[in-house]
């Protein structure tokens, strides 16, 4: 049985991924280093450039299940990690803002897989598609933290403060995950264009819906937790 | 496929041209006084502070206490000390604060549920850091509110 799980070679890189993102997101949790000593001031309020987080980790994690394994993995892979890192680290009520939000970076990756994008030509697109992809994530969560209150009046204005509290986080999710783009899939493109050869990723067609389902489920999930 | 020239040169552009925008904008944030190197301002004397918690219900510990260069969040673990109150707080990786879960009062836990939170105001306004981002000068009044949503 368990030889037959391992055989599957979908199967065998799903896991070993989550088992990276796993132990890599729980390892290095409390054990960042300080930001630098860079502030930025805007609308009137001073704050550190640069907030470090693990973001870089988990979103590397939902590409790379994106373009290597395609279909359920999308969705399934980045969320295995939050759920395990989460019973050990904690999380709140965020989390299917959060989950969905790294669902919808594995969708982008499978996208960039799917539409053949891994050529060397196409690397000014895959870093486009990441910075895409933070970009989304960071509007989705922190709209979803404004949602839930914390602080923010459910104004303009209140989106407008919570959105600029976000942006020592956003800076660097751009600049962690942009960095950690170049060093993972830019390889994945060379050996592609090398010849060695990525796994089959084609999916069903059902499959593809599904991966695609997934998210916008719980994206509506995490409003109406919010709500109700 | 192999790439001309001219090919390559298009694709280094593509990846130049966005890093010298965000070099030329990092630098344009620094000349404009946007971006800076100094460090946050911080109170560097000693402080004498009125902390109060609002459990609700008009049960309110109060107390003054007295530290040197510290925060909303010091000065709570001060009163922690002093056997008053015990606190349970959270490190959240997302705001890279710390966030206070529970504080149990005479004997009574006063925890954040899907309904309650703990929030804290400095002389009556609220902070959008974390409590231990937030340093206190001389005579603020730190209130700690139990909120219902």
């Amino acid at each position: 049985m368990i030889k037959d799980i391992f055989s599957n070679k979908r199967i065998t890189l799903a896991i070993l991924l989550i088992a990276i993102g796993s132990i890599v997101r729980v390892l290095l949790h409390n054990n960042l280093p300080a930001g630098p000593s860079i502030y930025i001031t805007v609308n009137g309020i001073t704050q550190p450039m640069f907030m470090l987080d693990l973001f870089f980790i988990v979103a590397i994690i939902s590409l790379l299940s994106g373009i290597l394994l395609g279909g359920y993995y999308t969705f399934i892979v980045p969320i295995s990690v939050m759920i395990i890192t989460d019973l050990i680290i904690g999380n709140n009520w965020i989390l299917l803002f959060t989950w969905s939000g790294f669902a919808i970076l594995g969708i982008i990756g499978y996208l960039l897989k799917a539409k053949n994008n891994l050529t060397i030509e196409r690397i000014p697109r895959i870093l486009g598609a990441g910075v895409a992809g933070i970009l989304l994530y960071d509007i989705w969560t922190n709209f979803g933290v404004w949602l839930q209150g914390f602080g923010y009046a459910h104004t303009f204005q209140g989106l407008t403060l919570c959105y600029t509290m976000a942006l020592p986080f956003i800076f660097w999710h751009l600049l962690s995950t942009t960095i950690a783009i170049s060093v993972v899939v830019i390889p994945i493109v060379y050996l592609k264009e090398h010849k060695i050869s990525l796994p089959d990723v084609s999916a069903h067609p059902f499959e593809k819906k599904t991966a695609i389902m997934i998210p916008a489920i719980l994206m509506i999930l995490a409003i109406i937790s919010v709500l109700v | 496929m192999e790439l001309n020239s001219k090919q390559k040169i298009i694709i280094a552009l593509k990846l130049l041209i966005p890093l010298l925008i965000v070099v030329l904008l990092f630098l344009g944030g620094i000349s404009a006084g946007v971006i800076t190197f100094e460090p946050e301002k911080w109170s560097n004397g000693k402080a004498t502070a009125i902390l109060k918690i609002d459990f609700g219900n008009n049960n309110i510990y109060s107390k003054k206490i007295v530290l040197i260069n510290a925060t909303v969040f010091d000065f709570l673990l001060e009163a922690e000390k002093t056997g008053d109150i015990k606190i349970e707080t959270t490190y959240w990786e997302s705001f890279g604060s710390y966030v206070v879960d529970s504080i149990t009062y005479q004997n009574k836990k006063y925890a954040s549920d899907a309904n309650h939170y703990w929030a804290f105001y400095i002389n009556g306004e609220a902070s959008m850091k974390g409590a231990d981002k937030v340093y206190i000068e001389n005579n603020d009044l730190i209130e700690w509110r139990f909120v219902e949503f």
